[in-house]
């Protein structure tokens, strides 16, 4: 599923970038708009060295026509204030086959005052790239303003009609990465229509009826997003604040209801395309035609999901929202998310399974329960589950309000096993699709034993200080998804590099004398990765002794900073990680000092080690468990705390002497 | 000057011909090839070209491409999306067909239709691009697709075969068939159609000429992957090809001469010396020498904006001005240009001042490596200036801001491109600096606390390509951002714990000075056990990595640029704690090439270490690279070493661990 058009001018303006809408039509005759210049006079109030443009004025007319049929007409004007700020006066203009451009005019006023006009041949048509997608109809309109230096100004107004699919709601992405200095939102329904607003990470203002049903709202000095140098960042999407509004010419629902008729409005748009021919039933019933029950079943259709079906996105118009047709993307073996979540679900329906999609976005926090609304990239499916039936490894399970149980998988996903979902989904919301009874869920977050590392390792020391040794590393969960994709996908020279990148993060000097991995493939087992190594210089001579350092391989310990916290902290994922480590000594060596043992649990997290001198080997052990992946700023003190004490004992060395 | 550098052919009489249709039938997958799960020649390769076959028709004006690839891992099913990028006005993709054979023989055809992608239109250019994926691919699947790109009856299009691909190749036809049309050339001469081409092939492969057909051809086989290493020079330009081109040129000396004409008359039209004289005779003095004239205009041309680094104006933003440019002299008017307009003042100017100048067209190493049997302007990157001074050659780079007077930018060295001569042009080859040019000195006092929290402050001054590209990125940005990033490229290095923060530059906008940044230091340093502290000894790599770190090397490596880096370190201790050892001197030479050297020494209260790293040689074979990763990875390890304190009788307190985490990858 892609983000809508209404969706992606937020989303632009994440990436830095200012999306407006363009028409080659009437600009040399346009007049130079007073509220640009009204704008550039607005006296700002004092940013911070590092900002790059402040946006002057955001200003967005939504006008909902009697038949439901809604045009947009947006107003921004930003003021460049940093060299960098010249990224942020690029003016992008995405349209599409169902979301035309009408009109356009934008504007720039250079530093020395000038008052430019854009004319047809400054404009570049270019095609939407990247995102792993195939075809998309999705075009822009491009312009690089003149006068785009600090203290320029670039402005536009634009007016672009805005696809009907059936749905009826508009959003306000009021905060971007730059400061919002005034940002202004009107909607103007037929009288008589219905709407309400729903708002997230910014307290609701109160809009005011300026001509019959014709709704405005307005805010000043809107903050930033500033992630850069914050250590554990969530992602931006999930901090900016945004406004829905829902609107319809009857009755609206809110909350829990309005969320039901967001999934049923999509149950009716792609449910159709579950339907299936024969071959698809009986592909399905000859995956699964030694599965014992429901496990059986499920592991089979999403074996076959994962291994058979390619990715490929072909979105035109409403494709961006809607599958195509399951015997398509059986036929032809490829499809995006949603192709994939409909053929899943066509495919378990033949084996007696009832499954659903569920709308989702892969930036934890987006959807959240607050904003009823159909904003998300990506889809995934719930796999109704037999009543009263468990299993352990199956730990993906929501229950809906009906009492139904659901396992949540996502079918793109190839080296994730079923019963488990991948770190930057879980603890996230979606809508799950079903019908009248369609509801917003929040995904499981896994326990920490879901992903596990066991690294066992042994190793001799010689007295010039080489080490040599075997490693053996068991990988579940989250911690074998890499190494899935490298054994599975790539070749012996990218494994082999991909290992010694590795170990060029941990040793000065070394050679990689072999790695392998076993049950890449089966993603039933855990994945088991062998590799040995030489570190010539490993051990370090100072004066008579050999300084050692216990912790080989892999750093837990992630950058942090001293810098008070104000937004929170993501650990990216939950899990465990155990390693077990004996060194043997040189002959004529012992142990003279060591590290003290080291163990600090702050509630979300723990981790403990130690060193240990035992006869003629130095044994090293360590374990680290993360429980809870999304914190409170407040736990600042507590993560920084966690992190200097991994940081110290990672860097720490043990004393070697010679008898 | 890019249109100087652009050759374009075009039909002197257009002629209606037909369009060709598919003959051929598919191919029938051999038994091998079917069953085959891995090509023994591409070991772990996800995929082969099994057959590739391009041939081009400049009497049609069509290309064919017919590929036969087989796919041998999951990631190979990649392979099954194509896309054809094509020029949109003049040039069309048709009969686009394909199919994927199974490794049973199921042969399963496609059925679709390609998309058409714009990739970008303008009021004059549009390219687009054709899209399509092949059905029902699996891993041992065979995919099979041909298509033909027409182009315009009044145009040619001489082929560009690369042969050597991602993909290993078991065996490749080429063709091509020339107009036989007159041309015009890019200059709207005449000509008759006559074929060269440029060839990097491997040993056995050799381009055929049938006179009776009127056919170029050439037949490959066990063609291996374009090969990718890291710190590699740009071998995406000398990877085996055959460049085809119209010419009236006889040989590459000619085209050079006959072309660098054209060139070298359009940059002189652009200089136009004499409209300078009056403004060289406000920059210097009769009684000037030579050296003191260039120095002061190269001082003068410094002070320009220079719009590659800041914002190239539009055509409104000159016409609001009042500005039009037509040569250098306008440069000069209106105070700003990009790189190559800003040399070719500087060249004016100096020639204005009665001083012989050049202009030389180089290819920037950073992308590519000068062919000069390929006969083609369009290698050539960046403009660079050569004053003849005391009966030499010099070489400036006026259109690099803030490039030190003398000195050329890296990517500018050790290359090769046309240059003006007295009677001409002829082929110029830049030099190599010596490591001295490039010369950085880090200093660092610290102390440290009993708790073990260090502060103290670091200076490090700069000297040629690391100053340059320092100042050149406050162009582009600002100071503030520059000292986020210069602190940045320092943390990565230091050791755990420790955080910098810059506190201001010295000299920031004189390239004529050495660079100085001055930083503060805080955080904390070292580990403990229950006896020791341990300290790391030479603070400025203590966290660096390992250069190199694999074993195998088939390419040559290139680290950019030679350079000399002389550190020290100074650190006072505690009263409380007394050094216990230090990490023994060393000297670590990779003869004739580079040198470390490192000492330890501990005298009242303090340790004192320097460092001294000089990289004599930037360019090295991949028969040299073992012995030139064990050099780095010496030196890595020696960079790692610890001195260890020990508390002193009766000394209240040790410094404690680490008490910030400014450190670890987060990799598990």
């Amino acid at each position: 599923m892609r983000v809508r058009l209404q969706g992606l001018k937020g989303r632009l303006v994440l990436l830095g970038l200012v999306s407006v809408a363009l028409t080659p039509r009437g600009l040399a005759a346009t007049p130079f708009p007073d509220w640009i210049t009204q704008a550039a006079a607005s006296l700002l109030p004092r940013y911070p060295a590092r900002t790059r443009a402040v946006v002057l004025l955001d200003d967005k007319l939504v006008t909902v026509g009697p038949d439901g049929r809604a045009t947009e007409r947006e107003r921004m004007v930003l003021k460049i204030l940093r060299p960098q700020g010249r990224e942020d006066a690029h003016l992008i203009a995405w349209y599409n086959k169902d979301n035309k451009l009408n009109s356009y005019h934008a504007w720039s006023i250079g530093p020395d005052g000038h008052q430019y006009t854009i004319k047809d041949d400054e404009i570049r048509d270019v095609g939407y790239e990247g995102g792993g997608m195939l075809y998309v109809d999705l075009r822009a309109k491009v312009v690089n303003p003149p006068g785009a230096d600090p203290n320029g100004v670039v402005a536009y107004e634009a007016v672009r009609q805005i696809a009907n699919y059936g749905e009826s709601e508009t959003s306000w992405h009021f905060q971007g990465d730059n400061p919002v200095h005034r940002s202004v939102f009107e909607i103007d329904l037929p009288v008589g229509w219905k709407s309400y607003t729903a708002w997230l990470r910014h307290e609701a203002a109160t809009g005011s009826e300026v001509a019959p049903n014709h709704w405005r709202w307005e805010l000043g000095d809107v903050p930033p997003i500033d992630l850069d140098d914050v250590p554990m960042a969530p992602s931006e999407e999930a901090l900016l604040g945004r406004m829905v509004v829902h609107y319809s010419a009857t009755d609206l629902p809110t909350g829990d209801q309005r969320w039901a008729e967001i999934g049923n409005w999509y149950d009716g748009l792609a449910a159709p395309r579950t339907e299936a021919p024969l071959e698809v039933a009986a592909k399905s019933r000859e995956v699964a035609a030694n599965a014992a029950d429901f496990k059986g079943k499920i592991q089979s259709v999403a074996g076959f999901m994962q291994r058979e079906i390619r990715y490929v996105g072909i979105e035109i118009g409403v494709g961006g929202l809607q599958p195509h047709p399951a015997a398509d993307v059986f036929k032809y073996r490829y499809g995006d998310c949603k192709d994939k979540a409909t053929l899943l679900i066509a495919m378990l329906n033949a084996v007696g399974v009832r499954a659903t999609w569920v709308m989702v976005d892969t930036h934890r926090g987006f959807v959240d329960p607050a904003l009823p609304s159909k904003d998300g990239n990506h889809m995934i499916a719930a796999i109704e589950m037999p009543a009263g039936y468990s299993d352990p490894s199956l730990r993906a399970v929501v229950a809906a309000h009906t009492g139904k149980r659901y396992l949540i998988f996502d079918p793109t996903d190839p080296y994730t096993p079923i019963g488990l979902i991948r770190p930057e989904l879980q603890a996230s919301y979606g809508v799950l699709v079903a019908g009248k009874d369609s509801q917003v869920i929040q995904l499981p977050t896994l326990s920490a034993d879901a992903s596990t590392l066991e690294r066992t390792a042994s190793f001799e020391l010689g007295a010039d200080g080489t080490l040599k040794g075997k490693v053996t590393e068991i990988r579940s969960g989250q911690t074998s998804w890499q190494y899935r994709r490298l054994y599975v996908e790539d070749g012996e020279k990218e494994q082999r590099e991909y290992m010694e990148h590795r170990l060029q993060r941990d040793l000065a000097s070394f050679t990689l004398d072999s790695a392998s991995a076993q049950n890449a493939r089966d993603m039933s087992k855990s994945v088991v990765v062998d590799f040995s190594l030489t570190a010539s210089s490993y051990a370090k001579p100072s004066g008579d002794l050999l300084l050692v350092r216990p912790r080989i391989l892999g750093r837990n310990s992630q950058p942090y900073n001293d810098k008070p916290r104000t937004y929170p902290i993501d650990f990216g994922e939950t899990g465990t990680w155990r390693e077990s480590v004996d060194v043997a000594l040189p002959p004529g060596y012992v142990v003279d000092d060591m590290p003290e043992p080291v163990s600090v649990d702050v509630g979300f997290a723990s981790y403990k080690s130690e060193v240990k001198a035992l006869p003629g080997v130095l044994h090293y052990s360590r374990e680290y468990v993360v429980k809870d992946m999304d914190l409170a700023p407040e736990k600042s003190d507590d993560v920084r705390k966690l992190m200097a004490v991994m940081t110290t004992d990672e860097n720490n060395s043990a004393v070697l002497k010679k008898k | 000057m890019g249109n100087v550098r652009r050759l374009l052919f075009l039909l002197a009489a257009a002629g209606a011909l037909a369009n060709q249709a598919w003959a051929d039938s598919w191919t029938q997958p051999t038994p091998e090839e079917l069953k085959m799960t891995a090509e023994p020649a591409a070991p772990g390769a996800a995929a082969i070209y099994l057959y590739r076959d391009e041939r081009a028709d400049d009497k049609l004006h069509e290309h064919t491409l017919y590929v036969r690839l087989k796919v041998l891992t999951d990631k190979g099913k990649d392979y099954a999306d194509v896309e054809i990028p094509y020029e949109g006005r003049q040039f069309s993709i048709r009969a686009v067909e394909g199919r994927t054979i199974h490794s049973d023989g199921t042969v399963i055809p496609f059925t679709g239709k390609p998309y058409d992608k714009t990739l970008e239109k303008t009021k004059t250019e549009k390219y687009k691009a054709k899209v399509f994926t092949l059905p029902d691919v699996q891993v041992g699947s065979i995919l099979e697709y041909r298509y033909v790109l027409a182009y315009d009856d009044n145009l040619v299009d001489a082929p560009q075969w690369y042969i050597q691909l991602p993909l290993y190749v078991r065996r490749g036809k080429y063709q091509f068939i020339p107009s036989a049309h007159e041309l015009l050339d890019a200059h709207g001469n005449g000509m008759p159609a006559s074929v060269a081409y440029a060839s990097l092939l491997p040993k056995g492969a050799a381009v055929q000429f049938s006179q009776t057909q009127d056919t170029y051809s050439l037949d490959v086989e066990k063609i291996d992957p374009a090969p990718e290493e890291e710190y590699m020079p740009p071998m995406r330009s000398v990877t085996f090809r055959v460049l085809f081109y119209y010419t009236i040129a006889r040989s590459a000396d000619d085209y050079w001469r006959t072309e660098g004409k054209y060139w070298s008359k359009e940059t002189d039209k652009f200089i136009d010396a004499g409209k300078l004289g009056g403004v060289v005779g406000q920059m210097v003095a009769a009684s000037d020498t030579p050296r003191q004239k260039v120095e002061k205009i190269y001082a003068e041309v410094m002070k320009l904006e220079n719009t590659s680094f800041t914002r190239g104006r539009s055509g409104a933003e000159d016409k609001a001005e009042g500005i039009k440019i037509k040569n250098a002299s306008d440069i000069w008017a209106v105070k700003r240009g990009n790189g190559d307009e800003i040399t070719l003042l500087f060249v004016g100017l100096v020639r204005a001042a009665g001083l012989k100048a050049w202009v030389a067209a180089v290819t920037n190493r950073d992308r590519a490596i000068f062919i000069p049997s390929y006969l083609y302007l369009g290698q050539l990157d960046d403009d660079i200036a050569i004053v003849e001074l005391d009966g030499k050659d010099e070489f400036f780079d006026p259109g690099q801001r803030y490039c030190p007077f003398g000195q050329l930018e890296w990517t500018h060295t050790i290359t090769q491109g046309l240059r003006q001569t007295e009677h001409g042009t002829e082929i110029v080859t830049t030099a190599a600096p010596g490591y001295k040019t490039n010369a950085m000195l880090r200093t660092a006092d610290l102390r440290l606390d009993p708790d073990g929290k260090v502060h103290g402050s670091i200076r490090i001054t700069m000297t040629g390509s690391e100053a340059l590209r320092w100042r050149q990125l406050a162009l582009r940005t600002d100071e503030e951002e520059i000292k986020r990033e210069f602190e940045n490229s320092v943390q990565r290095d230091v050791p755990p714990g420790v955080e910098v923060k810059t506190h201001h530059f010295l000299s920031l906008a004189e390239y004529d000075k050495a660079l100085m940044a001055v930083l503060d230091v805080s955080g904390s340093m070292g580990t403990a056990t229950s006896k020791r502290v341990f300290l790391p000894a030479t603070f400025f790599e203590a966290g660096s990595k390992p250069v190199f770190v694999h074993d195998k090397r088939t390419l040559p490596v290139d680290l950019d640029y030679s350079y000399a880096v002389r550190d020290t370190v100074v650190v006072h201790l505690p009263p409380s704690f007394a050094l216990e050892s230090v990490p023994k001197d060393a000297d670590i030479p990779l003869p004739k090439n580079a040198v470390y050297q490192a000492t330890f020494k501990q005298s009242e209260g303090k340790l004192e270490a320097t460092r001294l790293f000089v990289l004599a040689n930037s360019l090295y074979t991949a028969a040299e690279y073992p012995a030139l990763k064990e050099f780095y990875q010496k030196v890595n390890a020696k960079d790692q070493e610890q001195a260890i304190l020990e508390a002193a009788p009766a000394q209240p307190g040790r410094p404690q661990t680490n008490g910030s985490a400014t450190a670890g990858s987060g990799a598990r």
